[in-house]
């Protein structure tokens, strides 16, 4: 007998014929991808805030104060990630020019405002902020029986994933007591929102790396950080463009079936102009030993990404092998990825803390059977990193 | 329901049930492969608007799913479970499974983790070595490398059963 992919697949199979698809783990999953598309923390703009955001109608340049636009915003936010801390490093510098405020004017949300906020650009990074007012209002809808000849029949999970960004409305609230007691009850959210895609200079797609989002009371706003390819990092300025859809999406539950429809139209697109932000990255080395062999260690700091490279003497890495990165507060630097090996050199991007550190710890070691605890891994030997002459 | 929306859906339709089994066979615990599983997932949404198509939708996938089960590992008391152990307590199968295949599974699950990947992803998955090393992130001669000492080691496991195994 052969050992191939048909024995192997029916031994899996059979064996775990116990573990099957179920609506219950597809449910947790839309939870989920509910959960995140709900806003980590809720907050509200202030007034002043709100009116520092409106007062960004930039068509001539006017410069926003440091600490009213979407960097700053989120950076000061509470139980800020790796992701947002470094947001404020960069506030100052993430301004726009000739930012387009754009409205999409519709029968039931009347005047929706939209516009780009504020952006960093510097050859390394791309982030693009952007905020879209009035973007959503959820009001009861119960269908005709025509109406609901329309609709499709849909499940919870599915529902859940959809639930409108502002969930305090009160028809919202109306829908979900019903839900609870089985009685029939829907609602229809009609909103405007972004396409996820980002477009540089109308031809480059630059491919998402992470990001924040947030929404209250009518208003959303986000956060979008970009990879960049060799094409769109030596711009001296960047044309941006997002194009907003108007939607409408009516959501009905009879008492035992859910209906869903929904529409969705192409409407305008936000544009502004991002300057580059020269920043001289910062570099540093150190040497040491890993596991008996002489290593060489180099980094270079950007506001947004850090990249370590260790080179040893002789064979000692594999492609198991990884870094762990500190400043010298102790503070884990993040990473996003895995280490790529080059023939002795192990490189790791991570996340920058927000701050220019004064010195860097950096351990190597394998993956192959176990990730190691933190105590283990800084009983290894390390190589300390301090600012290149 | 928005495009994004719509893969997810059917993409579950199609891997959820393949992507548990091999998540369990890598980490060897129900629960466990249950968050990796929800996490492949919700990564998937998430990084869904990237997704360009230079790889297939299932080599994708399962490059997130492998790389999600690399970060459980990384959890400390995960090196308390007991694969073998975990194998025992799962839930009655739909129908009765015989002696071979268990001892197949046993086998997989005890493979030193970069071999159980390979393994899983081509003979589960029914990946290329391609597809694998687009996936795992490593070249094509890794993978064959893997595979070959994969299927020595199978082989040891299984040479006391009674019916004999010819590796390919």
């Amino acid at each position: 007998m052969r050992l191939d992919k048909n024995m192997m697949q029916d031994a899996i199979d059979s064996r775990l014929s116990g573990l099957s698809a179920s609506p219950a783990r597809r449910a947790r999953i839309w939870a989920a991808v509910r959960a995140e598309k709900k806003p980590v923390r809720i907050s509200k703009l202030t007034r002043t805030l709100l009116a520092a955001c409106l007062a960004v109608l930039v068509l001539g340049g006017t410069a926003l104060a440091a600490s009213t636009n979407l960097f700053d915003y989120f950076s000061r936010q509470e139980q800020t990630s790796s992701v947002e801390a470094r947001y404020g490093a960069v506030a100052e510098q993430a301004a726009v020019e000739n930012a387009v405020t754009v409205s999409v004017e519709t029968e039931e949300l009347g005047q929706a405002e939209a516009w780009i906020d504020s952006a960093y650009y510097d050859g390394y990074s791309l982030v693009v902020g952007f905020i879209i007012q009035n973007s959503e209002r959820v009001e009861v809808f119960i269908p005709t029986e025509e109406q609901l000849a329309q609709m499709t029949v849909s499940d919870s999970a599915i529902i859940e994933a959809i639930m409108p960004g502002d969930t305090v409305s009160e028809a919202y609230e109306q829908y979900l007591e019903a839900v609870q007691a089985g009685m029939p009850f829907g609602y229809v959210s009609y909103s405007v929102s972004a396409s996820d895609h980002t477009l540089i200079n109308d031809s480059i797609d630059p491919v998402p790396y992470t990001g924040v989002s947030s929404s209250a009371d009518g208003l959303y706003y986000e956060l979008r950080e970009f990879s960049l390819t060799e094409e769109s990092q030596e711009l001296d300025t960047i044309e941006l463009s997002i194009r907003l859809y108007e939607s409408v999406t009516y959501v009905y539950y009879d008492g035992e079936v859910w209906y869903l429809s929904s529409e969705r139209a192409e409407a305008e697109t936000m544009t502004a102009t991002v300057s580059r932000t020269e920043v001289q990255p910062a570099y540093y080395t150190g040497t040491g030993d890993i596991d008996g062999v002489s290593c060489v260690a180099t980094a270079q700091v950007l506001p947004m990404y850090t990249t370590v490279t260790v080179t040893a003497g002789e064979a000692v890495f594999q492609e198991d092998w990884t870094l762990a990165v500190y400043d010298e507060n102790g503070t884990a630097l993040t990473s996003m990825e895995a280490a790529s090996l080059d023939g002795d050199a192990l490189t790791l991007t991570l996340l920058s803390t927000g701050d220019t550190p004064q010195s860097l710890t950096v351990y190597a070691f394998s993956t192959a059977e176990d990730y190691p605890l933190e105590e283990d891994i800084q009983a290894l030997a390390c190589l300390t990193l301090t600012p290149a002459n | 329901m928005s495009e994004r929306d719509q893969w997810l859906e059917t993409a579950m339709a199609r891997y959820e049930t393949s992507l548990l089994r091999m998540c369990f066979t890598y980490l060897g615990d129900v629960q466990l492969a249950e968050d990796a599983v929800q996490d492949t997932f919700l990564k998937a949404y998430q990084r869904f608007s990237s997704y360009r198509g230079e790889s297939s939708e299932k080599t994708w996938l399962m490059s997130i799913a492998i790389n999600t089960c690399k970060d459980v590992l990384r959890s400390a008391w995960f090196r308390r479970v007991d694969r073998g152990q975990a194998l025992d307590g799962l839930p009655e199968p739909a129908v009765p499974f015989q002696e071979p295949d268990d001892t197949l599974v046993r086998a997989v699950m005890a493979l030193e983790r970069r071999q159980r990947e390979v393994i899983l992803l081509r003979y589960y998955q029914d990946m290329s070595a391609q597809e694998i090393a687009a996936a795992l992130g490593i070249s094509v001669r890794a993978v064959y490398s893997r595979q070959k000492k994969a299927l020595d080691t199978l082989q040891q496991h299984l040479a006391k059963q009674e019916e004999e195994y010819a590796f390919g």
